[in-house]
């Protein structure tokens, strides 16, 4: 777990000195508690369906064997006849499933502080040395709503802050998942930074997501400090397929380091996805020049099928979209790029590879005879 | 010299201090031999006073002769509990170790092997007591464990999953996205 210390020799006047450095990730954390609010843009349908789609869902991954349900037995697989009728309704039903799994944690600023003072009460000084929490636990109500205050020694009755009505809620209606007393793993820099390290990014941000509110401080801190070492080792195919990596793509996207995640993307050939982040990009802050042809073009990606693995039958239509993308990516690459260089390298070495392709499938078609 | 009142007193006392004396060297020969029966029937084997390190423990685990011990299963699973009958008894025994010394025959897995120290560090020791199904920590009754390894066990694991040293699958929470698009706008 320890392996962020780096042992170096120097040589100096020929002693020998062995000086150990910690080498601690210098990534710092950046909240949504600015001015602007990325709540509206992120529930948008536009930029929600942007988002889903650049996912990518893998249904192996969405799927797989979890050990969550707390059952000390497993089920064992069913197996059934079906008709197409019925196998279609199937497939939805699957579809649903994995669009559930695949919800993504919302992206909002960060919390107002509470102030409100229901009344101050400088008679009761004197009545006891503690405060007293009242908690309504009426059941049914909302866990946001629920009406918490405090009465401090010097007999003020306030609404309690944020920290006091978690832990109350917690204790009073708890949630499966969380704990009262904050992991260690997320309180202790060492350790979080040993959890990234060893590339763990699903379980942090999993267990973020149950521990803590969207919009709480630490719940932002831990999630922009995840998402900034995925972007710095380019490890994205660990989210795709999760529920976490359109917040990821969000995030970068809002803080305008989206170049890596592009240059990934042309790298390993899927030019329609980079069509859809520059839309994210379009959406979010409208500063592309070419924003026409783009919101003409992303419409023709989104109802396509999600693209796992390079097919070898291109058809035309596929082969003109495709062609489109990559304009648009060479406008993008000219004008709005921040890793020029890298990005037109991996686009040449994608038109080599894309063009190699487009022979072998028009090859395939003329030789069983379907020009 | 003394009044007979003081010479009965004074046999009285010489009697005692006699027999104090003899009891004195009756209990010195005794203490001997209990110090040189337990100096010679201590088996090294069976002594637990000497705390293993973690470290120790971790490299023992990628080491040889665990290999040659254990092979590929953990290292409860040839373990066989004894007990009257065919089915052994819902709880297994208090403790393998007592006065830092292991005071049964056929030991728990963990208290037979010094070198499996259970730790949150240890994950490689930890792992082999959860279910890899099922995700849940294995119960005494089938692995053997003594009370006393078990709730150690459960501390360790609970510790590990709470440092991160050993992950495992969060449960899932469903948001309601209309408690946040309502404050947004």
């Amino acid at each position: 777990m320890h392996k962020n210390t780096r042992n170096v020799i120097i040589h100096y006047n020929n002693l020998q000195i062995l000086a150990i450095s910690s080498r601690k990730l210098s990534i710092v954390p950046s909240l949504y508690d600015g001015e602007q609010d990325p709540g509206p843009k992120f529930f948008c349908s536009g930029v929600q369906a942007l988002l889903k789609r650049l996912t990518r869902p893998d249904f192996a991954k969405v799927f797989r064997k979890r050990t969550n349900s707390n059952l000390p037995f497993l089920k064992t697989p069913k197996y059934k006849f079906l008709t197409n009728e019925e196998l279609d309704a199937e497939i939805s039903k699957a579809n649903k499933t994995a669009a559930w799994l695949l919800q993504m944690p919302p992206v909002v600023k960060v919390h107002d502080p509470i102030n409100e003072v229901f009344s101050k009460d400088p008679a009761l000084v004197g009545y006891d040395s503690s405060k007293y929490v009242f908690t309504d636990i009426t059941f049914g109500v909302p866990n946001e709503q629920r009406l918490i205050v405090e009465r401090d020694p010097d007999g003020t009755l306030q609404s309690c802050d944020h920290d006091t009505r978690k832990r109350l809620n917690q204790i009073y209606f708890p949630i499966q998942g969380r704990k009262v007393k904050e992991p260690t793993m997320f309180s202790d820099e060492e350790k979080f930074h040993g959890l990234l390290e060893e590339e763990k990014y699903e379980f942090i941000l999993d267990r973020a997501c149950i521990q803590y509110e969207p919009n709480e401080p630490t719940y932002q801190k831990v999630t922009s400090i995840t998402y900034q070492h995925v972007d710095l080792k380019t490890n994205f195919n660990m989210l795709r397929s999760t529920r976490h990596f359109g917040p990821m793509a969000f995030y970068l996207t809002w803080h305008q380091s989206m170049d890596n995640l592009m240059l990934e993307l042309l790298q390993t050939g899927f030019v329609r996805e980079t069509v859809l982040l520059m839309g994210l990009r379009q959406a979010i802050h409208e500063d592309i020049a070419f924003a026409d042809e783009l919101n003409e073009l992303v419409p023709q990606i989104l109802p396509t099928p999600v693209q796992l693995k390079k097919s070898e039958n291109l058809s035309e239509e596929d082969i003109n979209l495709d062609n489109k993308c990559i304009d648009c990516v060479v406008k993008y690459i000219t004008k709005n790029s921040a890793m020029k260089s890298q990005q037109e390298l991996a686009l040449q070495g994608f038109r080599e590879e894309y063009q190699q392709l487009v022979e072998l499938s028009r090859g395939l078609r003329k030789a069983h005879g379907n020009v | 010299m003394s009044h007979p009142a003081n010479f009965r007193s004074l046999l009285h006392r010489i009697a005692l201090s006699d027999i104090k004396a003899v009891s004195r060297y009756y209990c010195n020969k005794n203490d001997e031999n209990i110090d040189e029966e337990q100096k010679r029937t201590v088996d090294p084997s069976k002594d637990r006073t000497k705390i293993i390190p973690v470290e120790t423990s971790i490299r023992y685990l990628e080491s040889k002769a665990y290999g040659e011990t254990y092979g590929n299963n953990p290292v409860w699973k040839l373990y066989r509990r004894n007990h009257k009958g065919g089915i052994p008894p819902r709880k297994t025994r208090k403790s393998c170790v007592r006065g830092g010394i292991i005071t049964t025959g056929n030991p728990c897995p963990i208290c037979r092997d010094e070198y499996l120290v259970l730790d949150h560090r240890n994950t490689k020791l930890l792992q082999q007591f959860i279910s890899e199904y099922t995700g849940q920590i294995l119960e005494p009754f089938n692995t053997g464990l003594c009370q006393k390894k078990q709730k150690e066990l459960l501390i360790a694991i609970e510790r590990a999953w709470d440092q991160g040293y050993l992950t495992y699958d969060i449960p899932f929470r469903h948001y309601d996205y209309s408690l946040y698009i309502k404050s947004s706008n």
